[in-house]
C-alpha cells in the first residue's frame, strides 16, 4: 500500500465523524509520514507503524464513533483473552437477520463481589442464583428499528459490580451518571465491557435483563424506571429494589433487611424472608403471601394491602385503600392504618391482646378465640394476657379484629 | 487485551513521557512504540482526548525542514491526574505480582 492510498483509506474511514476530528487526525498522520520520512523510513515501514485504521478508530471517544462502528468495537472488549481479566464467556447470536429485531448477549463473570447494582431504565430485570461462584449477565432486546438508542454496559468499581441498560449518549437522560462510563481510565473505574443493545424504539420494544447472582454475593441493588424487577431463589443480606412505574415481585427470598420501593406499580411477595421488610408503592398494591419476619412495613398511597405472614411487628398503611392481614404465630405489635379503607386482621398463634380501634364512621367487629364482642365502639379492649398490642384507626371504612 | 485497559494504560504512558518535558507527537509516538508493540497511530486518539480533557495543552513550533511540529505540554491539571493514575497503576501492578507470585 502506498502513503496516498493508505491516507486515502484513513480519510475515507473518518468521513463519517466531526469535521474537527477528522482534520485533525488527518494531520497528525500527515506530519507522522513527514517526521518518519525525515528520519528515513519508506512509508512502508511508516504505514506499519502507524498500523491498522480501525484499531485506532477503536480509542477514538465513543460518542464519536458511529453507529456500525459502535457494534464491531465492542467485540474484541468482550474477548477472553486479557490476561487477569474476569471476561469468561461470550456467546452471541450472530444471526444477522434476526439482529435488528432481536438480539440476546450472555456474559459470565468469576470474583467475589460485595455488592451487586443493577440497573435497568425500561428494561425488566430477573434476578436468580446462579448455580456456580460466577454472575451471569444476559441481555435481550426485541424490537422495532427506530431512533432510541439503548446500550448495555457491566463494569465492577471497588469489589461492587454494576450491570445495566442505558440509553444511548446524546438522548437526553438526566438520570444517567455519565461519570461512571465516561471516567473509565484506569483500574479504579474498570470497565469490563460495554456495549450497545442495538437500535430499539421505545414502543414495541422489550429488553430483558437477566442475572443470575451467586450465594456469596452480600447484597443486592436493583434499579429499573418503567421496568419490572423479578427476584427469586435467592438469598443476600440486604436489598433494595425500585421501580420508577413497573412492578416488584420477589419469589423465595431471604434478605435480612429487604426494601422495595415503585412509584406507581404493584409490589408482590411470596415464600419471603427478612428480619426487616419495607414494602412501599405510590399507588399500587402490597400483596405478601407466606411471609416470615421480624418487623414490615407496607406503605402505598391509595393501594390495598392484603398480607399472609408471620411477623412480630407489623406497620401498614394506605391513604384510601384496604388492609387484609392474616398473621400467623406471635405477633408482638400491629398498626394499622388507612384513610378510608377498611381492616381486616385476623390472629392466630398469640396468648392475648390489646386492641385500641379507632373508626371516624364504620362499624368496628372485635372477637377472641371465635367469641365476638357485641357493640364495640372505640377504645382499647384486652384479651387473654393482652402481651400482642393491636392498633386499627381508618377514617371511614369497617374494623375486623379476630385473634386466637 | 481489554481495550478500556490498554487505553488507559497507554494514556499512562503518554503523561509519563510528559512529565518529563514537552514532546512532539512523532517523538512521543517513537518513545512508547520503541518498548512495546503498538499501532502507533492509536496514540493519536488518545493524545486528542487528553487535550479535550485539559490534560494537555498544544503549541506549534515551525520546523526548519518540513511542517510545524505540535508539541504536546502537560497542564496543573494533567500533571496531579497523572500523580493519581501513576498511584493507581502501581497498586494494581502491585497486587497483581503479588497475587501471581503466590
Amino acid at each position: 500500500m502506498t502513503k496516498q492510498e493508505y491516507m486515502k483509506m484513513l480519510q475515507e474511514k473518518l468521513e463519517s465523524f466531526g469535521q474537527g476530528l477528522q482534520e485533525e487526525i488527518l494531520e497528525d498522520y500527515r506530519q507522522h509520514f513527514a517526521e518518519g520520512e525525515k528520519s528515513g523510513k519508506s512509508a512502508e515501514e511508516i504505514i506499519e507503524e502507524l498500523g491498522n485504521i480501525e484499531e485506532m478508530i477503536r480509542e477514538l471517544p465513543e460518542e464519536e464513533v458511529p453507529e456500525e462502528f459502535a457494534k464491531s468495537a465492542m467485540e474484541p472488549v468482550n474477548k477472553a483473552d486479557d490476561a487477569g481479566q474476569k471476561v469468561a464467556d461470550h456467546l452471541e447470536n450472530t444471526d444477522r437477520n434476526v439482529r435488528d429485531t432481536e438480539m440476546k448477549r450472555t456474559f459470565s463473570y468469576s470474583g467475589y463481589y460485595k455488592s451487586v447494582v443493577l440497573e435497568g431504565k425500561t428494561a425488566n430485570v430477573y434476578v436468580g442464583r446462579s448455580e456456580d461462584d460466577s454472575i451471569h449477565v444476559e441481555y435481550e432486546a426485541k424490537g422495532v428499528r427506530s431512533q432510541l438508542n439503548y446500550e448495555y454496559y457491566q463494569y465492577e468499581e471497588d469489589g461492587t459490580f454494576y450491570a445495566g441498560v442505558k440509553r444511548k449518549k446524546g438522548m437526553r437522560d438526566e438520570s444517567d451518571n455519565e461519570d461512571k462510563l465516561v471516567k473509565v481510565t484506569l483500574f479504579g473505574h474498570t470497565i469490563i465491557s460495554y456495549g450497545n443493545i442495538s437500535n430499539f424504539s421505545s414502543d414495541g420494544q422489550l429488553i430483558k435483563l437477566t442475572v443470575k447472582v451467586p450465594t456469596s454475593v452480600p447484597k443486592l441493588n436493583v434499579k429499573v424506571g418503567s421496568g419490572n424487577v423479578f427476584v427469586s431463589g435467592l438469598e443476600v443480606e440486604s436489598f433494595e429494589g425500585s421501580s420508577g412505574s413497573g412492578n416488584v415481585k420477589l419469589e423465595q427470598f431471604v434478605a435480612d433487611r429487604m426494601k422495595a420501593h415503585t412509584g406507581s406499580g404493584n409490589i408482590s411477595a411470596d415464600h419471603v424472608e427478612f428480619i426487616s421488610g419495607n414494602l412501599e408503592t405510590g399507588s399500587g398494591n402490597v400483596n405478601g403471601d407466606m411471609i416470615k419476619g421480624r418487623d414490615l412495613r407496607c406503605g402505598t398511597g391509595s393501594g390495598n394491602i392484603r398480607l399472609d405472614a408471620a411477623v412480630a411487628e407489623y406497620q401498614l398503611g394506605t391513604g384510601s385503600g384496604n388492609i387484609k392481614v392474616k398473621a400467623v404465630g406471635a405477633t408482638e405489635r400491629a398498626s394499622l392504618g388507612t384513610g378510608s379503607g377498611g381492616v381486616k386482621i385476623e390472629l392466630e398463634g398469640i396468648k392475648g391482646m390489646a386492641a385500641t380501634v379507632r373508626s371516624g364512621s364504620g362499624s368496628i367487629r372485635l372477637g377472641w378465640n371465635g367469641e365476638e364482642d357485641r357493640k364495640v365502639k372505640n377504645g382499647t379492649y384486652a384479651y387473654g394476657d393482652s402481651s400482642c398490642k393491636i392498633n386499627v384507626t381508618t377514617g371511614s371504612g369497617s374494623i375486623k379484629v379476630f385473634g386466637k | 487485551m481489554n481495550t478500556q485497559f490498554k487505553k488507559g494504560a497507554l494514556e499512562l504512558c503518554v503523561l509519563s513521557q510528559l512529565v518529563w518535558g514537552d514532546k512532539y507527537g512523532y517523538e512521543l509516538t517513537e518513545r512508547i512504540s520503541n518498548k512495546m508493540s503498538i499501532a502507533s497511530g492509536t496514540l493519536y486518539p488518545i493524545l486528542r482526548k487528553l487535550k479535550e480533557d485539559d490534560y494537555v495543552t498544544t503549541y506549534l513550533v515551525e520546523s526548519e525542514s518540513g511542517p510545524a511540529r505540535k508539541y504536546y505540554k502537560l497542564t496543573e491539571k494533567g500533571k496531579q491526574y497523572h500523580t493519581n493514575v501513576k498511584q493507581e497503576w502501581n497498586a494494581f501492578t502491585n497486587a497483581v505480582n503479588q497475587l501471581i507470585k503466590e
